[in-house]
């Protein structure tokens, strides 16, 4: 087996080449690849499903579902938009992203901006989810053989610096997803300006005025179900007004059950139904409201207590009765993104930009990103462009900061 | 009251017995006294129609998860000390809180499990390193509440706490243990963690290794924050007879948390872990709460008698499997911790 470092050597020599792809070709391949990764009657689905739902422990409609939700919106003109950005690695050289065990598909969000910069990258597989990298960069080197030299994606025990200590010096950029501890190790070992961390993040929905509770919770319920809630765009808790959260939880656990299906829960380990049962028990030691019936087919609390938690999983979720603000303090850039149903005031949605959310989404909308979604507000094809010139650095910060300056007088103005 | 604390205590120092006769009623009257004195636990179980005052099967007393300590104040009396946990992630997780009326009843329990479990046979007093921070470090911390009655109890001239307000002295802990390698048998308390760092500490010293006294003991408890990946207990057992000359058997595994007044110890050598007579545990099915066969996983459940101050009836966030009369422990309860899309099963290292 060829060592991730020669595999990393080779993709750094790729992107002269990778330049001198057609962007239509690009885009054809990237198009038909996708869109077979997204029929569960492909070849190559037939071929990688069996595998894939082992290891994600998905339904076979969660895990249609779930791949649905992330490639759906990176398909035609929104891969268009991607792939014809103008700016390209110019020297040679690989970047680095260690990808995440769950949800699966998460590579198409690194992929296609990398494509898009024509930057070489090596993907390291989770040991426990290593299918699907490898097979959709198989599947896309079939349709177009140049990428062959310059993705590649393999994996390898983390923490082995005999592997490691050679790729974090040597790759241009390193994109990790990780837990806190890794990534506070991480930012102190390599500067700052060569990688890009994306921390465990959960979200949230908000039900404001003006909704609809059951139109709302059905739109929750799909928020919350993708994934089983594993992904950093699940839903984990709700606020809603006072006088409405004990409606929306009863209907919020009527579509659950609903949903449930069209869209079956995967496979409950122990772990994760003794988190659920504690978190009934201690609903009920507080005399919370507590709907739920079997352990895996979803929880649903109300929590008078402003402050949220994490979910155990199995569609758990808090509604947390809300007036104004909710206290987002000690979770300062560990959320992701908010299911937003009726009216959010543009405080409340300040108070949440602030606490680091880049997505707000219409409920049942919030897993379904597009290409030109900007996780934590990074736009990584231009990071993968960048290098590591600290010119190229300034320019993207520039960048950022003016995009953030224009939607927030965009808001003042609305 | 007091006559239930004293036959509580009795009951302890005695040894406790089977769980039967006199703890079956000791664990109905405690089952009692805390509906009486503690608000949510009454109310808790009103709702689910338990009749404590017929209550004959402590099993039937509802349990309280260990996560109602980090939101309600559980006291049954005015507490005279109050112990917070650590927390085992950054943040935004809430520590629990045990509000605890009945220290003596906590020295109580420390003087009838430890010494048995973790001292030589026929030591008295011995010298004893601790990595625990003493009280002044960490007032609220219920393991150094027990570190220092051990240290009140056990410790001969010399022994010494290598915690600083900073963080571990382990340049003090070094130099104790060299000093002592060759006399009596010692003790060094510790958390995981801080045994680990000790052994990394040893082995990256040139000759670093020491053969401490036969009959030299290791007390460790908790988990190994941070470096689980690399560490097992097995591991850390290996180690340390490398490093430090210690025996498996000589390194002793102790399970406790801030929600419980008393211990459970290891087994020379294995990693059983098993409970004194005064708390007797269940391992249970997380669907029915109901008991599940011997070897199969499950929520741990504790009646520790000597939690009679808050609530006896504990089910906790470990998993656990039961293995002659002893228990093993094999995970953690999903929930305290945060983990959308980011690595779950392995990391990659910061080389």
């Amino acid at each position: 087996m060829t060592s991730p470092t020669a595999i990393a050597q080779r993709l750094a020599a790729a992107a002269p080449s990778l330049r001198a792809i057609p962007g239509d070709a690009l885009l054809a391949a990237w198009n038909e690849t996708l869109g077979a990764f997204l029929d569960a009657g492909s070849p190559e689905r037939r071929e990688l499903d069996p595998d894939l739902l082992q290891s994600t422990g998905l339904s076979p409609a969660g895990l249609s579902h779930g791949l649905r939700s992330i490639g759906e919106g990176m398909l035609g003109d929104a891969a268009a938009a991607e792939l014809r950005r103008p700016r390209h690695q110019r020297e040679d050289g690989f970047s680095l992203v260690v990808l995440p065990a769950e949800p699966p598909g998460l590579v198409l969000q690194s992929l296609l901006p990398a494509l898009a910069a024509r930057a070489p990258v090596l993907f390291k597989s989770s040991r426990a989810e290593p299918c699907f990298a490898p097979a959709f960069l198989a599947a896309l080197g079939q349709r177009l053989p140049a990428l062959r030299d310059a993705y590649a994606a393999t994996t390898w025990t983390g923490g082995d610096p005999a592997i490691e200590a050679p790729l974090q010096t040597s790759a241009r950029l390193l994109v990790v997803y990780g837990g806190e501890e890794t990534i506070e190790a991480l930012q102190s070992a390599i500067p700052r300006s060569r990688l890009i961390a994306f921390g465990p993040r959960l979200s949230l929905g908000w039900v404001g005025p003006g909704s609809s509770l059951n139109q709302a919770a059905r739109g929750m319920a799909l928020d919350i179900a993708t994934f089983d809630q594993r992904g950093c765009l699940s839903v984990h808790a709700v606020f809603a007004e006072p006088d409405t959260a004990p409606g929306f939880a009863a209907a919020l656990a009527e579509a659950l059950r609903e949903l449930a299906p069209q869209l079956p829960p995967g496979h409950a380990n122990t772990t994760d139904r003794a988190g659920v049962r504690l978190a009934r028990e201690e609903a009920d030691l507080r005399g919370f409201p507590c709907y739920g019936e079997a352990l895996d087919a979803g929880t649903v609390i109300v929590d008078p207590d402003p402050r949220i938690s994490p979910s155990p999983g199995l569609r758990t979720v808090r509604i947390h009765p809300v007036e104004g603000v909710p206290p987002l303090d000690d979770w300062n850039g560990r959320l992701q993104g908010i299911a937003v149903a009726g009216h959010m005031p543009v405080t409340i949605r300040r108070a949440f930009e602030q606490a680091g959310v880049s997505r707000f989404a219409p409920a049942g909308r919030l897993q379904t990103t597009d290409a030109a979604w900007r996780n934590g507000g990074i736009d990584l094809a231009a990071e993968f462009a960048a290098g590591d010139s600290r010119e190229s650095k300034l320019q993207c910060s520039l960048d950022r900061a003016h995009e953030s300056y224009g939607d927030a007088f965009r808001r003042l103005a609305e | 009251m007091t006559a239930l604390l004293q036959r509580i205590e009795r009951f302890i120092v005695a040894g406790g017995g089977a769980f039967d006769g006199e703890f079956v009623e000791l664990a109905a009257a405690a089952a009692r006294f805390g509906y009486e004195r503690v608000e949510p636990y009454r109310r808790l179980c009103d709702r689910r129609g338990v009749d404590i005052a017929s209550l004959d099967d402590w099993r039937l007393a509802p349990a309280v998860p260990t996560s109602a300590f980090k939101s309600l104040r559980l006291a049954a009396a005015t507490p005279r000390e109050v112990f917070r946990s650590s927390g085992t992630t950054r943040g935004a997780e809430r520590r629990s809180v045990h509000y605890h009326p009945y220290p003596d009843l906590y020295r109580t329990v420390i003087d009838a499990s430890f010494a048995g479990a973790c001292l030589p046979a026929d030591a008295e007093r011995l010298p004893i390193l601790s990595l625990i921070p003493d009280r002044a470090i960490a007032p609220d911390s219920s393991l150094s509440f027990m570190a220092a009655h051990v240290f009140e109890r056990h410790a001969a001239p010399g022994s010494a706490w290598a915690v600083r307000e900073t963080g571990l002295d382990l340049d003090l802990a070094g130099r104790w243990l060299r000093a002592r390698a060759e006399g009596e048998p010692v003790l060094v308390l510790a958390t995981a963690l801080a045994l680990v760092l000790l052994l990394d500490r040893l082995e990256g010293e040139a000759g670093g290794a020491i053969r401490l006294p036969p009959g030299s003991r290791a007390f460790e408890t908790g988990g190994f924050k941070g470096r689980s990946l690399e560490t097992t207990p097995e591991a850390v057992r290996r180690r340390a007879r490398i490093l430090l000359g210690l025996d498996p058997d000589a390194v002793v595994r102790e399970y406790g948390m801030t929600e419980l007044t008393s211990q459970a110890y290891s087994r020379p050598g294995g990693e059983r872990l098993r409970t004194p007579p005064w708390m007797p545990f269940r391992v249970l099915d997380p669907e029915t709460l109901e008991e599940v066969e011997d070897g199969q996983t499950g929520l741990l459940a504790f009646f520790d008698l000597a939690n009679i101050g808050s609530v006896c009836h504990v089910l906790t966030e470990d998993l656990g499997i039961r293995e002659d009369s002893a228990f093993r422990l094999v995970g953690r309860a999903s929930g305290a911790e945060l983990r959308g899309c980011s690595l779950t099963t392995e990391e990659l290292g910061a080389a």
